[in-house]
């Protein structure tokens, strides 16, 4: 056998060992949510449903608190969303765009900032955030959110924008915009696939957090779906056709975010990440 | 012409060109200095005072004495480093024959497979946690009925209860979820790999392992270095997937610093939590800075 096809095949084999792994969780997840309750606790158990329903979505539905946890999720993640964008956008912006005394340090500073764990986090922002009184309200978790989203969201949007040529708001600057209305008029419109990717991550990045938001909630006023989900897990009996339902309404949204948006989403994150 | 400060003909207001970055940048820098270094400060102090016969009073480094007189430190700690081993080496391992495997010529549909492959990673932490749970579940998970059936178990393993295979158990779930990071990063510093020198491998005879150890290897050192470093950060500070597995469980098997830091929070032991919470930021950072040196070094070059 040839040299180069043993090696293809050899990729093919490793390849689909790698996407059983990557994928076997999301299919046991899917296809239990499916399960009617006596097919969920068969022995010996079995992948496929043999009478598939959708009494699990209903009970999430219309049975649980998860639509609330939902709205809140969703609330908390547009607001760190929208900060994050402006805050961060600006910043990236201007980090790509001037040079000036001090700049590099602050570029450094934010990436420094992107691997802040927030784990170690939760006392002072508990302790800050009793005194404001921000506990168990969205803006206090947004807020929290912001920590980590911010500094990703800047380095993310600096190493977008160098790719932006700068002869567009020069032009529009020489028309007699001023600078942000040159921003807002002319780069912008350019620029939109790479924003809408980089404001996708920051929302998913609030959407899927689950530690800070544990601390700073207490009831279903500021309760996150992360959170709601965890408490449907730890029951004494664990409803498991539910909580796989509500874990796959809950991925569905980001995995389609996520192929949509992928092109932009991977350059980002690379950019994000290991900008060198 | 000059440019000055004052409104203009559109409305709109030039700055002096050398405060330009000014409206841009601060805003932004100001609230992440805000968001980041008022906690972590705020933290430290927290870390030195404790509830004396004064009231709440500093203590200097005591609760730092205590946290490591505590029997069980040496247990988290030992935890903590083995955590952050496995799931480091794991994820790399894997990360890197992904994207070896992605790149070979002749494999159709790359796209389709690197998506795929990215979906652990993208899929929220608390559902990938969940169905991990169910996946290991003693009586009616999917794992031990496979095992059975296959043969390789002859009676139900319990993958979360039992002390030995608890650590190994959950990390196998953060590998999940961190390996598609990096065949990211490192499929993306294998189109840097020099093809000539590819080339000048092959023509010397070198056969795939020769070309992947001296050739490949070598060149992915930088990317390397840099994904090694933020997974580790992000191994380090690992709360949701062993909390929801095991709680830090059976017997603190599978405790690292962030459950103790949540454990001793939620227990309202302030000052060991803050002691612990001090210790994980101050090795997180040091991780992290030496990123953030490796990352200005190489835009410097």
């Amino acid at each position: 056998m040839n040299r180069s096809l043993a090696t293809t095949l050899a990729a093919y084999a490793v390849l689909a060992l790698l996407l059983i792994f990557a994928l076997a969780p999301m299919v046991l997840m899917v296809a239990t949510a499916f399960k009617p309750a006596d097919e969920i606790f068969q022995i010996p158990p079995k992948l496929w449903p043999s009478a598939p329903t959708l009494e699990n979505f209903r009970t999430v539905i219309f049975d649980s608190n998860v639509p609330r946890y939902a709205l809140n999720s969703t609330l908390i993640a547009l607001m760190t969303m929208g900060t994050a964008l402006v805050l961060g956008g600006l910043a990236g912006y201007g980090f790509s765009r001037f040079r000036f005394r001090g700049g590099r340090a602050m570029a450094l500073f934010m990436l420094l900032g992107q691997l802040i764990p927030l784990t170690a986090l939760i006392v002072p922002f508990f302790l800050m955030f009793d005194q404001l009184r921000l506990i168990d309200t969205p803006v206090g978790i947004a807020i929290g959110h912001l920590t980590i989203a911010l500094p990703l969201v800047t380095w993310m949007a600096s190493s977008y924008f160098d790719t932006v040529p700068r002869e567009l708001e020069e032009a529009g600057i020489m028309d007699g915009c001023s600078r942000l209305q040159a921003l807002w008029k002319v780069v912008l419109p350019v620029a939109l696939p790479g924003i809408i990717s980089i404001a996708l991550f920051a929302f998913l990045m609030s959407w899927n957090e689950f530690v800070l938001a544990s601390v700073l909630t207490l009831s279903d006023a500021s309760k996150t779906l992360p959170i709601g989900l965890s408490e449907f897990a730890t029951m004494f009996r664990v409803d498991w056709g539910s909580t796989m339902a509500a874990s796959t309404l809950m991925s569905l949204p980001v995995v389609i975010a996520f192929l949509f948006f992928q092109k932009h989403f991977v350059q980002g994150l690379g950019a994000g990440a290991v900008k060198g | 012409m000059t440019m000055e400060t004052g409104p203009d003909a559109s409305g709109g207001i030039h700055l002096p060109k050398r405060l330009e970055w000014v409206p841009a940048v601060l805003p932004g820098v100001l609230v992440a200095v805000i968001l980041t270094t008022y906690p972590s400060y705020s933290l430290i102090k927290t870390s030195l005072f404790n509830w004396t016969d004064d009231g709440f009073a500093f203590v200097g480094l005591q609760n730092f004495v205590d946290l490591m007189g505590r029997p069980r430190t040496p247990l988290y700690l030992w935890n903590t480093t083995i955590w952050t081993m496995m799931t480091t080496l794991g994820a790399l391992f894997l990360g890197i024959v992904a994207a070896l495997a992605l790149q070979a010529r002749g494999v159709v549909a790359k796209g389709l497979i690197r998506s795929l492959l990215l979906l652990p990673w993208i899929v929220p932490q608390v559902a990938a946690a969940v169905v991990w749970k169910w996946f290991y579940s003693t009586e009616f998970g999917m794992l031990n009925h496979m095992l059975q059936s296959a043969g390789l178990a002859s009676g139900p393993i319990n993958w979360l209860t039992d002390p030995a295979l608890a650590l190994p158990a959950t990390a196998m779930l953060q590998i999940w979820a961190t390996f598609p990071f990096v065949m990211l990063m490192v499929s993306a510093g294998l189109q840097t790999v020099d093809e000539s020198q590819l080339e000048a491998a092959r023509i010397d005879g070198a056969s795939p392992w020769g070309e992947l150890v001296h050739v490949v290897l070598p060149s992915l050192k930088g990317v390397l270095f840099i994904v090694t470093l933020i997974i580790v950060v992000w191994a380090l500070n690992s709360f949701t997937f062993i909390w929801l597995l095991t709680q830090g469980g059976p017997a603190g098997t599978t405790s690292i610093l962030p459950i103790y830091v949540y454990v001793s929070f939620r227990d309202f032991d302030l000052p060991a939590s803050a002691a612990a919470s001090v210790l994980l930021l101050a090795v997180s950072l040091l991780f992290a800075a030496i990123y953030v040196w490796r990352v200005a070094r190489e835009e410097a070059s």
